[in-house]
């Protein structure tokens, strides 16, 4: 009797484990882990502090509120633009003073290099040249009070005749230029479009002068379908654009003032085959 | 039902709620003094206590803005942070808990949906 009814309980536990489960159970989700569950309490707004390791010393992990952390970054934003303008605003001014009035020293610089070899020749002359090149020096003292007081000069520019002042401060060094300034490209100038060509007109004849030991150099302002292009190109000895990129703060200014105006600056340059900037802006 | 008893304040830990040694559901809140999100996170636990636990809980809060250092223990990275040391494993669950669903599941003492 006990040998039967072990044999059929024995059996039942066959069938039983043969048998398929009533249900399928669906499987058990693990818990969110932590990164998960933050990431979804930040998104959700269920948090109002985040534990921020401050070092691997166990005493100095700092707790920020959001409150705090986002009156951080406000700050932190605030400086920054306070930085960036004043970045900005001091970029301007060694533009300024580098393109303006340093070159105009440094053309008053020249003019009295001259004066040296004229004043045995012909003193008559070297005295006119001495008085223009403190008529000049005038006019960088009348610039760098407008730069002190921070009044700039917003009324339209003569171009064609700023240019000519600034090949005749030349004197007799550099080549002789061929101006060709379009009236019509000029009127399409604001005055604040006007003064940054003209510095970077300035600029890139001075670095002619300077540097590029040319028998002569060309300067055009013309229209171009809707744009203003200047254009300063010299025959000298050229350079290795690719090589030599350390060439100062001159094509740096000008590249920076060009994109200030959003426009597009080309340089084009070869060892003894001279040298072209082309300058083109909206107007 | 039986109210859980409040203990003496330990000296780095704000409140301790409920007796530890015959507490099943042994709790700790990390809160960031009086915060929004944190008072909201006790109220809610406490509700979520007196209502589903029995009394058979224990409730260890911890003010981080008292003492940072305290979060490294138990690794806490965010605030509010309920972690249920008890029954074991550790778990802990995130937010305000305002979501009483998502806590009972956080504490076990509701099946997963």
């Amino acid at each position: 009797m006990r040998a039967a009814k072990r044999s059929a309980k024995s059996n039942e536990r066959r069938r039983s484990s043969r048998r398929l489960p009533d249900r399928v159970q669906a499987p058990v989700r693990s818990w969110p882990s932590e990164a998960e569950q933050t990431l979804e309490a930040l998104r959700a707004g269920l948090i109002d502090a985040l534990v921020i390791p401050a070092g691997q010393r166990d005493s100095i992990y700092a707790l920020k509120t959001f409150e705090e952390v986002e009156q951080a970054n406000s700050q932190l934003r605030e400086s920054q633009e306070r930085l960036l303008l004043l970045l900005s605003e001091r970029e301007r001014l060694m533009q300024d003073l580098h393109d303006g009035c340093i070159q105009s020293i440094y053309a008053v610089g020249l003019a009295l290099e001259d004066c040296r070899s004229l004043i045995a020749e012909d003193p008559h002359r070297a005295a006119g040249k001495v008085a223009q090149a403190a008529a000049s020096l005038n006019l960088v003292i009348q610039e760098l009070r407008a730069f002190i007081s921070g009044l700039r000069p917003v009324t339209l520019l003569d171009f064609p005749r700023e240019v000519g002042r600034i090949i005749e401060s030349f004197g007799m060094r550099g080549p002789r230029f061929q101006i060709d300034i379009e009236p019509a490209a000029t009127r399409m100038l604001s005055p604040d479009k006007a003064e940054q060509l003209l510095q970077i007109t300035r600029e890139a004849l001075s670095n002619v002068v300077r540097h590029a030991k040319a028998r002569s150099g060309r300067i055009s302002l013309r229209r171009t379908a809707g744009k203003v292009r200047l254009e300063v190109a010299d025959n000298g000895q050229g350079f290795d654009k690719n090589a030599d990129k350390g060439r100062g703060l001159g094509l740096h200014h000008i590249a920076a003032r060009v994109e200030k105006l959003g426009g597009q600056l080309r340089l084009d340059a070869k060892p003894a085959k001279g040298c072209r900037i082309v300058v083109e802006i909206a107007a | 039902m039986k109210q859980p008893s409040t203990r003496k304040k330990p000296a780095a830990r704000q409140t301790t709620r409920g007796k530890r040694d015959s507490a099943k559901y042994d709790l700790r809140l990390y809160v960031a003094g009086n915060t929004q999100k944190s008072s909201a996170a006790l109220q809610n636990l406490e509700r979520i206590c007196a209502e589903h636990l029995g009394g058979q809980y224990r409730i260890e809060v911890i003010d981080l803005l008292k003492n940072p250092a305290l979060a490294r223990g138990d690794q806490i990275l965010a605030i509010p942070t309920l972690v249920r040391r008890l029954p074991s494993p550790i778990r802990k669950i995130i937010g305000d808990l305002s979501d009483t669903s998502r806590v009972l599941v956080g504490l076990d003492v509701k099946p997963h949906a």
